[in-house]
């Protein structure tokens, strides 16, 4: 189960350290006196045969008195099976050793009698030989043709943790057999058994420096493994599809307060949050039909009553679960605070437009009827009044007509905030300073105004914000312009991937302390103008440009000449 | 479009009646002073309230023209141009005029029925083109002619 696992990562270590592994098997060999007259085997199974001596040795099991870890399996595998003979067999050089034996006076035999020498040719595979007398390779074999009189085999092959196969777990019987389906999978799983005692021994005897000695660095992995299980940051945990943890780490126990007995006596959906049972229910049957979790959060009950949210990965193996979890309580909370932040943030943006509306329309509608009554004062009885009384008039009108613009100007604003990105839109500037051109016509006519538009692009944008934009600037442009016939010039130059669009007019100039923050909310540049943008129209313009990934800038400012504003926008839609 | 053609005779109102919903009576002065100016004798209901125009359609009043505010209190003026474009058929023309400057009240209008949406204006002066718009509709062969400018 765990080992299994283990044993398939020892062996890919294995191979990605084979370079490595090549020269300490050259020091072996002078060492190890091992000879070559095994017949007729190729130079690279040499080589293998060599690296699984080397482990075999460096384990330490050969020639060593019985162990119960061992005993027990070959017990299990006996009983489990009913068969007389059960063995846990080493392959050595020139004879199998048995490490477990039973029903079995001897403990080891030639190895060219061996069949298990033949199991541990095909290391994935159950080698299974149900009547010797009628297979050709065993039928002469002098344990078949005398004692134990041996008919029927069946024997997995075993890893050690650094890959090599070092033997295997099988059984025999005098009698010939058949092999019943889901045999092989057992005598698998008790293989796996095998190499799980192999490397529990290794811990249990912690001798890390003679194992170094050994050169076996494999072996070495196999404890940093162990370590790591137990080391671990991560709660990492073992499980039966049945509900039931197998092993867990200590990390696993540290975050939940709770012993091994009690997580490993418990069913693991009693210690989850009840509202969370029934989503960790399914995601355990997707498990069970063999997909494994990416990530699932659910919350675990602590032995002080408080709960943790575990954020989950696993990996199901038959009936068996591999899984990590992660205490992402903390993280959670933050996430959750950030959402209820955010969710006041947008509700008060909400009532901000909708504030924004209302003050569009309940506002204005005063102010409309004070701006229409004193324009009926004017055309009914301006010949009536004395030439101060037309003065205040005028200038009171003016100033509504231009609380009126900001109040627009402040809605269009706060519309802006919520409008969407501008995704794949495209906007054609040309057609754009079309529509501006007639929308703003009788402001052109009224102040004799002449608008010079150069070829422009077609670019990435929303066109209707774009307008917005251009329609901002144009105004602004012309009432920069006191004296005489203002001249806006529009024109387009593309450079490295941007658009620059320069709006120029023969304006009074901005000073340099303001460049910055005309861009503000209700700055003015000009305070005493009138009828003037009262400072949003460039907020807006800066927001339309921002929400299309640009930038807007004075680009030259002059009292003589007047100035350029330069907007960039990109040329290519910003991903 | 209701459309005098020749020899049709005019039920009651020789110089056309206006019905204006309006519930605000600087916008109701407004736009019957730029009414006047135009057709000085044309007649001009105002009801402030959409239930009280409808009253007084069901009582028999008939308009040549029903121009409404869609911002009303009440029954909105939305609902009432679509009961009147119900009730009414294609005859009765109908104008939508708002102040808001909301894009959809564009579209709103004209799925409730309005032959004619306008934006109220700020300034006394342009409500002159708001009454040349709704002139064109009670007198169409006039204004075509050329008699009304």
């Amino acid at each position: 189960m765990a080992l299994r696992d283990c044993g398939m990562a020892s062996s890919r270590a294995k191979s990605v350290a084979g370079a490595g592994a090549e020269s300490q098997v050259g020091q072996l060999e002078r060492q190890a006196r091992r000879s070559s007259d095994r017949p007729a085997k190729t130079a690279g199974a040499k080589a293998g045969e060599r690296e699984r001596l080397r482990e075999l040795q460096a384990l330490d099991l050969l020639d060593t008195p019985t162990e119960e870890r061992f005993d027990a399996v070959a017990r299990l595998a006996a009983r489990t099976f009913r068969a007389p003979i059960a063995l846990v067999s080493l392959v050595d050089e020139d004879r199998q050793w048995f490490k477990a034996c039973i029903g079995l006076e001897v403990r080891a035999t030639g190895r060219e009698v061996s069949f298990c020498s033949h199991a541990i040719e095909h290391p994935e595979e159950v080698m299974v030989v149900e009547d010797a007398l009628k297979d050709p390779r065993f039928r002469d074999n002098g344990l078949v043709t005398g004692p134990p009189h041996i008919r029927f085999y069946m024997g997995a092959p075993i890893r050690g943790p650094g890959g090599s196969v070092l033997g295997t777990v099988c059984v025999i019987d005098r009698n010939p057999r058949s092999v019943e389906p889901g045999d092989t999978a057992i005598m698998h799983s008790l293989a796996r058994l095998v190499e799980f005692e192999i490397v529990l021994r290794l811990l249990a005897h912690e001798q890390p420096l003679d194992l170094v000695s050994v050169g076996d660095v494999q072996a070495l992995d196999a404890m940093s493994r162990m370590r790591f299980w137990e080391m671990s940051r991560d709660m990492l945990c073992i499980a039966s599809t049945e509900g039931y943890f197998l092993d867990v780490n200590a990390r696993f126990m540290q975050v939940l307060g709770r012993d091994r007995n009690q997580l490993l006596e418990t069913p693991f959906i009693e210690f989850v949050h009840p509202d969370d049972r029934d989503a960790t229910l399914k995601e355990v049957a997707k498990l069970q039909s063999g997909l494994p979790t990416i990530s699932f959060s659910n919350r675990y009950r602590c032995q002080d009553g408080s709960y943790k949210w575990l954020e989950w990965t696993a990996t199901p193996l038959g009936d068996t679960l591999y899984a990590v979890a992660r205490d992402v309580t903390q993280r959670r909370k933050m996430d959750e605070d950030m959402r209820q932040i955010q969710g006041a943030l947008e509700r008060s943006n909400q009532a901000l437009e909708e504030y924004a509306y209302l003050v569009s329309h309940d506002m204005r509608e005063p102010l409309r009827a004070v701006i229409s009554r004193l324009d009926a004062i004017m055309e009914d009885h301006a010949d009536a009044l004395p030439e101060n009384a037309v003065h205040h008039l005028d200038r009171a009108t003016r100033a509504g007509t231009r609380l009126t613009h900001m109040i627009d100007n402040l809605m269009e604003y706060a519309r802006l905030g919520k409008a969407e990105p501008p995704g794949d839109a495209v906007t054609d500037l040309g057609q754009v300073m079309d529509n501006i051109r007639s929308s703003l016509n009788p402001l052109l006519e009224e102040r004799g105004a002449k608008l010079i538009v150069g070829d422009m692009p077609v670019l990435p944008g929303d066109p209707a914000r774009i307008e917005m934009l251009m329609q901002n600037l144009v105004k602004n442009g012309i009432q920069s312009v006191s004296d005489g016939a203002p001249r806006i010039k529009i024109e387009a130059a593309e450079e490295a991937g941007w658009w620059n669009i320069d709006v120029s007019d023969n304006g009074r100039g901005i000073p340099e302390v303001n460049r910055e923050n005309i861009f503000r909310m209700f700055q003015q540049i000009h305070p005493e103008q009138l009828g003037g943008s009262a400072g949003i129209g460039l907020a807006v313009c800066r927001r339309v440009v921002e929400q299309h990934g640009g930038t807007i800038a004075v680009l030259r400012s002059d009292p003589a000449t007047g100035t350029t504003m330069r907007v960039r926008l990109p040329s290519e839609v910003v991903v | 479009m209701r459309r005098a053609t020749q020899g049709e005779v005019r039920e009651g109102h020789e110089d056309g009646l206006v019905l204006l919903v309006e519930d605000s009576p600087d916008d109701a002065y407004a736009f019957r002073r730029a009414m006047k100016s135009l057709h000085p004798n044309c007649q001009i209901r105002v009801a402030s309230t959409g239930e009280q125009a409808m009253a007084w359609i069901e009582d028999g009043l008939q308009p040549d023209v029903v121009v409404c505010d869609i911002n009303l209190p009440g029954a909105s003026g939305l609902e009432m141009l679509s009961r009147l474009r119900g009730s009414k058929g294609r005859v009765l023309p109908l104008v939508a005029i708002t102040s808001s400057r909301m894009r959809r009240d564009r579209h709103l209008s004209r799925e409730a029925g309005a032959d004619l949406f306008l934006r109220k204006p700020d300034r006394l002066a342009d409500w002159a083109g708001i009454a040349r718009q709704v002139c064109q509709l009670v007198f169409p062969v006039e204004a075509e002619s050329g008699v009304v400018t």
